[in-house]
């Protein structure tokens, strides 16, 4: 079981060249370097080309480096792959509009070729599609597992608002079944979850509880259109003090039944089955990944999988 | 050789970025560079020299550069040559 950390995202509009000098600086687990709805369809060629340099020379820290292509069947979609995956420096493709597996093959496709004729190693270039209608959720599992690049899903509020002629709110409940679907999509296929976007930049205490309910819910990691939203979402997505030493103690508990030859494996008073330990092993992966808890103090299970 | 159809203009005033006005020059007339803007006077001769190594990687060989530079990266000196030959050589969709 191999983690990667995803927290955050935060999209840096592509054709913003101050922004995109200081990608290393914001700290997010990802940059999603934007060609799409950040970008009026007169600037596509400017922030393609902007990006392509910037993936070229300029630092992205930690980051892991994404881009948010236009859809394919947009004019604009295979130049932006065409430009960018030959530098050789992008992890993921944002795929959005995503609405069936056939989206992703295509893409699959193009990647494949693209790998192949620019030296670079077959698959080596991920993909996340952004569900982000109600046609996308309701084929989000075919989506999920159309493609082996697939890591993650990601859910759009805003897109999928008006797809289905509702209307946003404050406490967005309209979004909860579409959210609930997405996580279960991309859980059974074995992929992680990333919610949408919390467009109040001025509301970080909004931003906290719903990013907060978003991994009670199950998603991974949720994504941000300004730098201060970074740290939030961070510590809403990080396990608690708390939460890391119960996980301890769960394992604990397996080592020592392990070592007794018990099938059976209790902590106090309560059994412990299969999820609590996954869910425990899940806890003590993202407390060391996000530096809250020391390596040495980890579960040699843990250590060998980091 | 990449012959450029039509003036064309690049880049944004913001802080960080610059203005690029490529022209087609008649043939044989070579590229010539002019700049100004906040970081030309310490920084002219890398701005130009990276505009004149795009340009020759695209073929180009005669145009007439303005640019007002408002302490634009390397990067989007780059962007900013590359997508104005691409607009101006009708090879790309619009441009601004």
């Amino acid at each position: 079981m191999v983690y990667t950390l995803r927290r955050s995202r935060i999209y840096v509009p592509g054709n913003n060249p101050r922004m995109l000098s200081t990608c290393d600086l914001f700290g997010a687990d990802a940059v999603t370097l934007d060609i799409e709805d950040a970008v009026a369809p007169e600037q596509k060629l400017s922030a393609r080309w902007l990006i392509a340099e910037a993936l070229r020379d300029q630092p992205f820290g930690n980051s892991e480096v994404t881009v948010r292509i236009n859809a394919l069947s947009t004019p604009w979609g295979h130049r932006d792959l065409e430009a960018v995956i030959p530098t050789g420096r992008v992890e993921v493709i944002y795929l959005p509009k995503a609405e069936s597996a056939r989206d992703v093959q295509e893409l699959d496709r193009v990647l494949t070729d693209l790998e192949e004729e620019h030296g670079l190693e077959s698959g080596q270039t991920k993909i996340i599609p952004l569900v982000e209608s109600a046609r996308g959720i309701l084929f989000a599992h075919d989506i999920a597992t159309a493609s082996h690049r697939i890591v993650a899903l990601s859910f759009g509020g805003e897109d999928y608002t008006r797809d289905v002629g509702g209307e946003k709110t404050d406490t967005e409940e309209e979004l909860a079944w579409p959210r609930s679907a997405l996580v279960a999509a991309a859980k059974a296929a074995g992929v992680q979850a990333l919610d949408t976007v919390y467009s109040n930049v001025d509301d970080l205490d909004g931003l906290y509880r719903q990013a907060v309910k978003m991994r009670q819910l199950g998603f991974d990691g949720k994504a941000a259109v300004h730098p201060n939203q970074v740290e939030v979402i961070h510590r809403a997505f990080s396990p608690s003090p708390e939460e890391i030493d119960y996980a301890l103690q769960v394992m604990q508990a397996i080592e020592e039944a392990e070592a007794g030859g018990s099938g059976v494996i209790a902590l106090g008073r309560k059994m412990i089955d299969k999820p609590v330990v996954a869910r425990a092993e899940r806890t003590l992966m993202i407390a060391a990944l996000s530096g809250l808890i020391a390596r040495d103090k980890l579960p040699e299970r843990i250590r060998e999988v980091l | 050789m990449t012959k450029l159809q039509k003036e064309v203009t690049t880049g944004t005033d913001s802080k960080e970025d610059l203005l690029l006005t490529l022209k087609p020059a008649s043939k044989g007339s070579g590229i010539s560079v002019s700049i100004s803007g906040k970081g030309a006077v310490q920084f002219s001769e890398e701005i130009e020299a990276t505009v004149r190594q795009v340009l020759e990687e695209m073929g180009v060989t005669d145009a007439s550069v303005e640019i007002v530079d408002y302490w634009a990266f390397d990067f989007t000196i780059r962007a900013r040559t590359k997508a104005a030959v691409l607009h101006a050589t009708g090879r790309d969709e619009v441009v601004t």
